[in-house]
């Protein structure tokens, strides 16, 4: 009996310990597409969608640099309406940017259209 | 003959030498930059400008009706010579297909922004060749409400190393015209570091 229990506590320890392991994965959001060529090089984290004051929403992500290097990209946000079709816009064109090593970099885009009320974030590798 | 050969040659030659002229792909547009402002430039201001005002909730009308803007003196205060218009004319299609305004052709500070034709139809009355009830009124010209006026500046200096760094800010303001009182303000800075030789213009 009392190597039955000690057999239970370590089942429990080991359960315990296997719960705790964190794993190194990109969060998924269907919203966000990072381009294969920045591989896992960034990560893009807590992506947010919010009126505020306007009748347009803002979007929020965060940019992370996984690496020790500067690494040089573009992203692009599109905006879809209702109906899920893309709303052409100046605001949707690629933007050059630049996270410093380890960097966080928080992103923010304006909707051109109070009618949109879904987004699509893209992120590649500069081409510059 | 052996004249007219080397003519030909020389031409050929020539003509090979000189790069083709291909379209820009302004979707995935490798080019360099360049010192100057160019399209991309234009597109990045409006871009931020744009999405400040709409951000700024201040063309929004709780009562769902649009604002009536006149688009006022935008000061090319660089070295370039280009129309303010290519920056100011992505902000007021983007802030007509939105819904939010309505820009007024009867008054502008620019004369490539009034249409002569608002005046020229005004003209006609009393003109017994046209049929005077189609004939525009008086009284019926709606003023503006706002105005969106701005300028866009170019800075230069002589770095340390004798390159030149070439600084341009792109500020652009909105005004509740019966008040005067600016509503609204933005300033987009983008800065660029080239040989001291590099002409911007």
């Amino acid at each position: 009996m009392k190597s039955l229990q000690r057999l239970f506590s370590i089942a429990v320890l080991a359960a315990l310990v296997t719960g705790c392991v964190s794993y190194h994965t990109p969060p998924i959001d269907r919203r966000v597409t990072v381009a294969p060529d920045l591989g896992t090089l960034v990560w893009v984290t807590d992506v947010r969608l919010a009126k505020g004051v306007s009748s347009h929403y803002t979007m929020q992500a965060n940019v992370v640099n996984n690496t020790d290097d500067i690494v040089s990209m573009e992203y692009r946000v599109d905006w879809l309406d209702a109906s899920g079709a893309v709303i052409p816009s100046v605001v949707s064109t690629w933007q050059h940017m630049s996270a410093a090593a380890r960097e966080v970099l928080p992103l923010q885009a304006t909707a051109p259209s109070s009618d949109a009320v879904d987004f699509r974030f893209y992120v590649q590798s500069s081409r510059w | 003959m052996k004249k007219c050969m080397t003519v030909l040659a020389l031409a050929a030659l020539a003509a090979g030498c000189t790069t083709p002229t291909t379209r820009i792909d302004v979707r995935n547009d490798r080019g360099p930059e360049v010192a100057g402002i160019d399209y991309r430039n234009v597109q990045e201001a409006a871009r931020e400008l744009l999405s400040s005002l709409n951000r700024s909730g201040r063309l929004d009308r709780a009562d769902g009706g649009v604002y009536v803007l006149t688009v006022g003196k935008v000061k090319n205060d660089t070295m370039q010579r280009f129309d303010t218009d290519t920056l100011t004319s992505y902000i007021t299609e983007e802030l007509m297909n939105d819904n939010k305004v309505m820009v007024t052709s009867a008054m502008a500070a620019g004369e490539d922004n009034r249409d002569e034709m608002v005046n020229a139809a005004r003209s006609v009355r009393g003109n017994a060749e046209f049929n005077q009830a189609t004939v525009a009124k008086t009284g019926q010209l709606v003023a503006p409400t706002h105005s969106l006026f701005g300028k866009i500046i170019q800075r230069e200096i002589r770095m340390d190393n004798g390159d030149k760094q070439i600084e341009y800010y792109f500020q652009l303001r909105l005004t509740e015209l019966a008040t005067g009182l600016q509503w609204w303000q933005k300033q987009h800075f983008i800065g660029k570091r080239t040989d001291a030789n590099t002409p911007t213009w």
